[in-house]
């Protein structure tokens, strides 16, 4: 596993990170400030009553973070994961994302198979006689808890 | 007596005990799958509890959490991989006694450890519980407040190296668990147009999210690089002689104690009880230099360690309300979710339920001993699933039970989205205990701190009049400026060495 910031890395690099970490929390803070409903001038008087009171500090807190993270007053070094495994945990994300997704459309049963079967072969499982037999357990367990025992209301084939 | 009588009647009941044996069973086989820990399990048991009766649902979700920690040390003994991070220490030594042909003795050491330390914990779980809730009903808002800061910074400090990461964290926890409706003006903020957050953010997909699904995200980018292979020995269970447990009967009621003790505060969690109960052993045992080469006495000390937490981490939890660990918080949730709120009130309005969740331990614990001396051998065979085929199914039923919690389209939006930012804050170093227990101590601490605001506003002479307040913010700066201040005061001692040497 490559290592972005980690020990054998240069110590550029892990600076970039922190201060790249540092600068992303604070547009955070920024946009959720401006779009989140919470900056309320007219309830400075008496902050304390109002709504915005309580997100705003934790907002601070968080705005103050971020100045420090960016400042690298961590003592660890970031960075355990390199671009490639970054790269093969958006591409779960977006796997699991789009069963979400497929679900309501094809049914949870086919959604189901289509994962099992996809992600083992995707992540480098080739045996394909233990993998239709996992599948099928796996599917008539989830037929027993979900369609009969918990009874989800989605369909369960298109 | 009544009350006794009435939690045992409760426990006996054929669907409590099917759900203690599948929760103890369950918990043992996530927890020997390296990778799925007990914050795995009981995430993705809380979507079921809902449709569950109340007892049932402790029993299931006591029988997953101690079992799962359990079932690492299994991996680590026989793989030299924990199953979970509390059972890292194990490896030390596990795994070299496995390698001489003891696997055996070291699976039995490990499940009588294990259960002696559930146990002790239990104790002191039953005794100073009550004690802590009776002491709270004397906490008005600011005491509340500061109780709930309190934990915050324990879960902040004890990070370390990534202590200002660990704070925005927990301020990001905070912040999600203020979304929706204002508790005082009723007023909505943070909901982004999105009606649906009106009532806030639902935990079971927000867990799910943050530990199951980024951990799957995090397995598969790792898989390339981790190979582990099962040693070629013979799997049961074998206890040492009578000889040896004139120094383990002690030994482990030590360590069980400094595990219980580790577990009351907040944050601390396994991990770190099971290290300094191994650190701890090795520093008084008569040949430490046979420790991490198979010595009995640091699988005793590790597991007995790591199990004893359970019923330590439940003492703020029942008593005060407040989760020392993620797993804790969702064993709260799911309390709060029945209609049971945990708290000092808990021991007066709802003490049979209190002894319902003490006597599911207990019964945990013996079907852990049980469990673990006649089915070791079966729970291990686990190890021989592929990995990619179970990180799938974790996925399948992850999903389906977030759904399944309240038939809702949307809350599998908020699972992915809780999977995205948990896998981000992972890759970026942030850890993920504080958001959590931030998330569920939001409402508390903020209705608690503005009601203290306008009560007390400006007269700091409260913390003189109300001692506990004090006593309370006086930890509190104490834990933040201590390391700082220590590090400022060495950093000086060692200008002015290298000066008087100069």
């Amino acid at each position: 596993m490559n290592s972005g910031g980690g020990p054998g890395a240069a110590p550029w690099r892990g600076r970039l990170l922190q201060g790249a970490t540092g600068a992303g929390l604070l547009a955070l803070v920024v946009l959720v400030v401006a779009t989140g409903g919470v900056w309320r001038p007219e309830s400075w008087s008496a902050p304390v009553f109002s709504a915005s009171f309580f997100p705003m500090l934790a907002l601070a807190g968080l705005g103050l973070c971020a100045v420090l993270i960016a400042l690298g007053a961590d003592r660890g070094e970031p960075g355990e994961f390199g671009g490639r495994d970054v790269l093969r945990m958006l591409a779960t994300l977006g796997g699991i994302g789009a069963f979400t997704l497929l679900l309501p459309v094809l049914g949870w049963v086919p959604a189901s198979v289509a994962l099992l079967v996809a992600m083992p072969l995707l992540t480098g499982y080739r045996r394909l006689l233990p993998l239709a037999a996992f599948v099928a357990a796996t599917v008539a367990l989830t037929w027993l808890v979900f369609g009969l025992l918990v009874r989800i209301p989605l369909a369960p084939f298109p | 007596m009544d009350h006794l009588l009435s939690a045992l009647t409760q426990l006996a009941d054929p669907w409590a005990l099917l759900a203690l044996a599948v929760g103890t069973l369950g918990g043992m086989m996530i927890g020997i799958v390296p990778g799925l820990g007990p914050s795995i399990a009981v995430a993705l048991a809380l979507p079921f509890t809902i449709g569950m009766d109340l007892v049932p649902s402790i029993a299931l979700l006591m029988g997953l959490y101690c079992a799962s920690i359990y079932g690492g040390s299994l991996s680590a003994i026989l793989l030299n991989v924990p199953g979970t991070p509390a059972s890292a220490v194990t490896c030390l030594d596990g795994y070299p006694m496995a390698r001489r042909g003891e696997a055996d003795l070291a699976i039995g050491i490990a499940t009588v450890a294990s259960v002696a330390g559930g146990l002790l914990s239990l104790l002191v779980l039953a005794l100073a519980a009550p004690f802590l809730a009776r002491f709270a009903l004397r906490f008005g808002p600011l005491e509340m407040s500061l109780v709930g800061i309190f934990a915050l910074t324990c879960i902040i400090i004890i990070e370390r190296r990534f202590a200002v990461r660990a704070l925005a964290a927990a301020l990001i926890g905070l912040l999600i668990g203020a979304i929706g409706q204002d508790p005082m003006s009723g007023s909505v903020r943070l909901t982004f147009g999105q009606f649906q957050l009106t009532g806030g953010v639902p935990l079971v997909p927000l867990l799910i999210g943050l530990f199951a699904m980024s951990e799957v995200a995090i397995q598969v980018a790792r898989m390339a690089a981790s190979s582990v292979t099962v040693l070629p020995v013979r799997v049961g269970f074998r206890l040492p002689g009578a000889g040896y447990w004139r120094h383990g009967v002690p030994l482990l009621a030590k360590s069980s104690t400094l595990g219980t003790a580790v577990g009351i505060l907040p944050g601390a969690g396994p991990t770190a009880a099971s290290f300094m109960s191994y650190s701890e052993a090795k520093r008084t045992a008569k040949s430490p230099e046979t420790f991490g080469k198979g010595n009995p006495d640091g699988i005793a000390a590790s597991e007995a360690a790591n199990n004893s937490v359970t019923g330590g981490a439940l003492v703020p939890s029942l008593s005060l309300g407040i989760p020392g660990d993620p797993i804790t918080a969702i064993i709260l949730t799911a309390l709060v979710l029945q209609g049971i709120a945990p708290g000092p009130r808990l021991y007066t309005e709802n003490y049979d339920i209190v002894l319902v969740i003490l006597l599911a331990l207990a019964a945990v614990n013996v079907a852990i001993l049980v469990m673990g001396s006649i089915g070791a051998h079966l729970f291990t065979r686990v190890l021989r699933t592929p990995q990619p085929l179970l990180l799938a199914a974790v996925v399948v039923v992850g999903t389906l039970g977030t759904y399944a919690a309240n038939n809702s389209l949307y809350e599998l939006k908020i699972m992915v989205a809780a999977a995205v930012l948990g896998v981000a804050l992972r890759v970026l170093s942030f850890p993920i205990a504080p958001l959590i227990i931030g998330f569920v101590l939001a409402p508390m601490i903020e209705m608690n701190m503005r009601q203290a605001i306008i009560v007390y506003a400006g007269d700091w002479g409260v913390f003189v009049d109300r001692p506990i307040a004090g006593g309370l913010l006086l930890l509190i700066l104490t834990l933040v400026l201590y390391p700082p201040l220590k590090a400022l005061a060495l950093r000086r001692l060692r200008r002015t060495g290298g000066q008087a040497q100069g």
